[in-house]
């Protein structure tokens, strides 16, 4: 046995060297007397740029190195003063006057003016970045002193103030350059370095205007699988965790180092359908379909209640949903699908040809399975469908091509107000991807976000609901809740139904 | 005979030349086979029309794709590999921000395989049609045939949660290193931070491991047969019938010749490594070359894709040239 005493001796080094460094990391974990917040997430973002951003991860860097002109109150979609004090607007809310704060200073130690903020919004609207599309409505703004700026629009919207809480609406210096990545804002954090698909480090504005954060450092960490983003949660790695899985709620709620925010989101997922195409331009067909699913199932069993039953065109946590729509709303009635069926022109489904639904289930795992549930209800009533799953930009191919029979995706308003959901989604002159068209419905629209009386609008959007619920254009389906993790020392987060991640209350005890 | 090298070596670099004006070709071509546009892709779903149609003119893709081709072959003689959609940087400069993460996990599992493999692959060779020998081959048929995603989720777990050791990505955020390789274990070293070393050494073992296991299968069994045929030869008889000292005998003759399938296996394994693996530096949320050619394609990103592949391709064929000169020192039968 030649071999046999350097064997030994190599493991016995190998040993030893394990043993050591075990030893000194867990006794050297870096000493530091910062206070530093390690955030886990899942995405990179794209850019940091607030003329570009459109993507959630590129937008909660930037939340936090920027403000914008309006804020949400705590905890809600609420419209709060933030930069701008305070705004009014003309009669048909066709022309916004923004009132600023005074003595905000950038990190770069310049003062905010009207003219930066007409300098930013000009500037985002000639780079053309994804979501340029939404200052499509600004004609031009006006100075109109050191502190005042005025929004005269193309035509009279008042959902505006909502608007000027997007990204997009964050201030940036003059001449300020490379934006994408040395962003320069006002907001309570400054960046300190970014290394892309590694970490994002933010440093505290020691003179921020609302006062310094109570955090010296946000490291932001980028853990592309969800997976290993809880493994780094629960072994204390990562402070706090944004994009935890939904399968992985329950056991997380159980782990007593562990704490759990979590808050009805305005985000729907449907089940939509081409109006363009036999059978789906029969609404007596669509009607049926909306009886067949079984909703609690898919909420409680395939989604473990991580969401909540959507009956109607916009989620409730948006103001302007009408209670009422869960009384109208459709619930699972087999009877009534096949009898709806049948008078459809379809008894059991006979002279149906098999239907295509197409998913992208990439970005959101679970909706292969709710998908599947929904298959198998069909089937019940007589319905064939088969599940096409594609990667998000073939599925957004098909999806604009009206290349479909039926498709599932959810919706993220940009601005808070049952506009964002109601033009878009259902008016002819939207999105349309459905092909849904229905002359009511497109004046009503037009109406609501021309009227500036609150109430006068409540009004139009609650007999919209009904309208839109009425023709069943789509199976509504559910608003899944947003969740947070964090350990039980991190104290202060609050929860936006919106993707608004705020790290300036967070603290650490 | 030094005649005869140029020509090889000009031979070889033709060769070269031509498969990777193939390999562009083709990665070009793939890539706008794929359904999708990028102007979609990135616009998003609420793109208008207006939108898509000037992100798509921007970036040329409204040219016919010969047009498109021609414009990208020459801006690649001038060395440019073009800008990522997405990001809006320079290819290269995304790559390069990539590449030390790559190459410093794929030489740790490299050198973690030939240290379990070749002595395992030995160790068997000499214990032949023992029971040692069929644990150890059975061990590497398992290994080279287990998932890497199961390996990896399982790796994971019993670093991280079992041994309760640091895992996911490259080391705490909260060490602060001055990087001057972009080798977080050499720059530890070099900012003098003992601590901050051994968190990244501990995280660069489970990753590391999960590539380096299957290929440690594949070396054992190679190692094994190829020093069991060359045991069987002649000269190893000749040489044992000198009284030489076995371990000479083992290590003079017969290693050295059973080495050269070995090389060729492992330098191909290596340049594969180089590739990057995606399943790995997902779940170890390692910010390898893998990741950026899946989100390329995810999101269509055309230039990023094809730039990849590019330098995918050319260490890939720089390796094979590697490969080919080691056979040259290893083996003296080529030089005549």
């Amino acid at each position: 046995m030649p071999f046999s005493r350097k064997v030994i001796i190599a493991i016995v080094v190998i040993v030893i060297a394990i043993a050591v460094s075990l030893t000194v990391t867990r006794l050297t974990l870096p000493q530091s007397a910062q206070k530093i917040l390690v955030v886990g997430t899942t995405y990179d973002p794209k850019t940091l740029d607030p003329a570009q951003a459109y993507d959630i991860a590129s937008s909660i860097v930037i939340q936090n190195v920027y403000d914008t002109l309006v804020g949400y109150k705590p905890g809600t979609s609420e419209l709060t003063p933030k930069l701008a004090e305070k705004w009014e607007s003309n009669e048909n809310a066709s022309i916004w006057t923004f009132y600023l704060r005074k003595g905000v200073k950038f990190h770069d130690g310049s003062e905010l003016t009207a003219d930066i903020v007409k300098y930013s919004i000009e500037r985002a609207k000639n780079l053309q970045g994804p979501p340029a599309f939404l200052l499509d409505v600004i004609e031009r703004v006006d100075v109109v002193d050191k502190y005042i700026v005025r929004f005269v629009l193309k035509y009279p919207f008042s959902p505006f103030p909502s608007l000027a809480a997007f990204t997009i609406f964050s201030p940036v210096p003059l001449n300020a350059t490379k934006l994408d990545e040395k962003p320069i804002g006002t907001g309570p954090f400054k960046l300190e370095s970014w290394k892309k698909g590694e970490q994002i480090i933010l440093v505290a504005n020691k003179d921020y205007w609302r006062g310094s954060p109570k955090v010296d450092k946000v490291i932001i960490r980028i853990y592309p699988d969800p997976a290993t983003l809880r493994v780094a949660l629960e072994k204390g790695e990562v402070d706090l965790a944004l994009g935890i899985q939904p399968q992985d709620i329950e056991a997380l709620s159980k782990n007593p180092n562990i704490k759990m925010v979590s808050v009805d989101g305005l985000v729907i997922e449907w089940l939509g359908m081409n109006h363009r195409r036999s059978p789906f331009n029969n609404t007596l067909l669509r009607k049926a379909i909306n009886y067949a699913i079984d909703y609690d199932y898919i909420i409680n069993v395939v989604l473990r209640g991580t969401a909540t039953r959507l009956y109607g065109p916009l989620p409730p946590a948006v103001f302007g949903y009408d209670p009422e729509v869960e009384k109208y709303g459709y619930r699972y009635n087999l009877e009534l699908a096949k009898k709806l069926l049948a008078e459809a022109g379809y008894p059991e489904g006979k002279g149906l040809r098999e239907l295509e639904l197409i998913i992208s289930s990439a970005e959101r795992a679970e909706r292969k399975d709710v998908a599947a549930v929904i298959q198998r209800n069909l089937k019940e009533v007589g319905v064939n469908v088969k599940i096409v799953d594609l990667d998000w930009p073939t599925f957004l191919d098909r999806l604009f091509n009206h290349d479909f029979d039926m498709y599932m995706v959810d919706w993220f308003p940009d601005y808070v107000d049952p506009d964002d959901w109601i033009v878009p989604l259902f008016a002819s002159y939207g999105l349309n991807m459905d092909g849904y068209n229905n002359t009511v419905v497109n004046e009503l629209a037009l109406k609501a976000r021309q009227v500036a009386d609150l109430n006068e609008r409540l009004a139009i959007y609650k007999q919209l609901q009904k309208v839109i619920v009425d023709d069943a254009p789509w199976a509504f389906l559910y608003v899944p809740k947003l969740y947070v993790f964090m350990q039980k020392n991190v104290e202060g987060f609050v929860l936006y139904p919106v993707y608004y991640i705020d790290f300036y209350p967070v603290e650490k005890k | 005979m030094a005649r005869n090298i140029v020509q090889y070596i000009f031979y070889r670099f033709m060769q070269s030349v031509l498969s990777l004006f193939g390999v562009i070709l083709i990665v070009f071509i793939l890539s706008r086979i794929l359904p999708g546009n990028p102007a979609v892709a990135i616009l998003g779903p609420k793109a208008t029309p207006e939108n898509i149609e000037r992100v798509t003119r921007e970036w040329g893709l409204d040219k016919n794709y010969l047009d498109q081709f021609t414009i990208y072959i020459s801006r690649l003689f001038r060395g440019d590999l073009g800008d990522s959609y997405v990001m809006g940087y320079s290819v290269s400069r995304l790559i390069m921000e990539r590449l030390p993460a790559s190459f410093e996990l794929v030489i740790t599992a490299f050198i973690l395989s030939l240290a379990i493999g070749i002595p395992l692959g030995i160790l068997a060779a000499r214990r032949h049609d023992t029971k040692l020998d069929l644990i150890l081959t059975s061990l590497a048929v398992m290994s080279f045939s287990f998932p890497s995603l199961l390996l990896g989720v399982l790796l994971l777990i019993f670093f991280g949660v079992n041994l309760g050791l640091p895992v996911g990505g490259r080391i705490d955020p909260r060490y602060s290193i001055n990087f001057y390789t972009g080798f977080v274990i050499l720059d530890t070293l070099l900012n003098g931070n003992i601590a901050a070393f051994f968190d990244a050494f501990m995280r660069i073992i489970p990753p590391a491991l999960t590539l380096a296991i299957p290929l440690a299968g594949l070396l054992l069994k190679l190692s094994r047969n190829s020093i069991l045929e060359v045991m069987m030869q002649d000269f190893v008889r000749t040489a044992r019938m000198k009284r030489l000292p076995e371990n000479v005998v083992m290590y003079k003759h017969i290693l050295r010749n059973a080495l050269l399938p070995i090389v060729t296996v492992a330098g191909l394994y290596f340049a594969v490594l180089v590739t990057g693996d995606i399943v790995v530096e997902t779940i170890f949320a390692w910010p390898g070359l893998g990741r950026l050619v899946w989100e390329a394609v995810t999101l269509r990103d055309y230039m990023v894709i094809q730039g990849s592949v590019l330098v995918i391709s050319i260490i890939y064929i720089a390796i094979n040239a590697v490969v080919d000169i080691l056979y040259i020192y290893i083996d003296p039968r080529i030089r005549g």
